[in-house]
């Protein structure tokens, strides 16, 4: 992803999701929420990915995300404990972070 | 040769998909599949529109939050629910309709299994956003989305419900088996 416009449409192409995910939230199921929130986090990463600003910690939860999310549809604990298990990645990560 | 029942039992939602795009006759045969569906009042009110463009894709993608995976096309179900009015009254209209497509889809989603490719029937997504990207003609509305490439992934789900489970009730006369 190089030019303005290119990164530009990537982010439009989240707003979109976004937007439509909290417009079609009104009326889905309670699960269906925090498995767009996920769905969302993937996609971020993967526009900072292409803007080069991803580094391995990123990447490697970005892959566990693509792995285990759909586990939603099939096994709400499941999915709730890997949602568990996100949060404390990316917490041991900041908590090694400069704010 | 495999039965129906049997394409049945293999068809899944399947999200991830090979990148070669989806050829002509086949997407015929899937159209052609959903064209021998039942409606109501032999009314048909709905038609069908195919995307096959990457760009498009993504776009639709993009305002449909239950479009997972990587799929080379798309088929759009459309409702002219004035049609469904105009044929089968007002429960044409707030029902039929809908049962309509829905029998279509299944018939495209079992001609996909047999001819290999994975589909995944789509309602969380926004219709008004997809009606704006495709420039659907009033008075037709975007009623149903059903993602389609040639099969690549596993399913995610394999479980499904028993004869036993499925029955409520099995009403029938006292001597009978």
């Amino acid at each position: 992803m190089s030019s303005k416009e290119e990164i530009r449409s990537s982010w439009l192409e989240l707003f979109c999701f976004m937007s439509s995910s909290a417009r079609g939230l009104v009326g889905e199921p309670a699960l269906y929420g925090p498995f767009r929130l996920v769905d969302s986090l993937e996609k971020i990463i993967v526009i900072l990915e292409n803007l080069g600003m991803a580094d391995e910690f990123m990447e490697k939860e970005k892959a566990k995300i693509a792995e285990k999310k759909l586990i939603a549809i099939t096994d709400r604990d499941a999915f709730i404990d890997f949602l568990d298990e996100i949060v404390i990645d990316f917490t041991k990560e900041l908590k090694k972070a400069q704010l | 040769m495999a039965t129906i029942l049997d394409i049945m039992k293999k068809r899944r939602s399947i999200r991830s998909h090979s990148s070669q795009p989806i050829k002509k006759q086949d997407m015929e045969r899937l159209v052609e599949a959903a064209a021998w569906a039942p409606s109501a009042g032999n009314s048909y009110p709905w038609n069908i529109v195919i995307v096959q463009q990457k760009q498009l894709l993504r776009k639709i993608q993009a305002v449909s939050p239950g479009m997972l995976g990587n799929p080379t096309a798309l088929i759009i179900l459309c409702n002219d629910r004035e049609k469904a009015q105009a044929r089968v009254g007002s429960k044409g209209r707030e029902l039929f309709c809908f049962m309509d497509i829905a029998h279509a889809a299944q018939n495209i989603c079992l001609e996909a299994t047999e001819l290999g490719i994975g589909s995944c029937l789509i309602m969380s997504f926004n219709p008004d956003a997809v009606a704006e990207l495709i420039d659907l003609p009033e008075p037709y509305t975007a009623d149903y989305l059903i993602s389609l490439g040639y099969s690549k992934g596993q399913q995610v789900s394999t479980k499904k419900r028993t004869v036993k489970e499925t029955i409520l009730s099995w009403i029938k006369e006292k001597n009978d088996e």
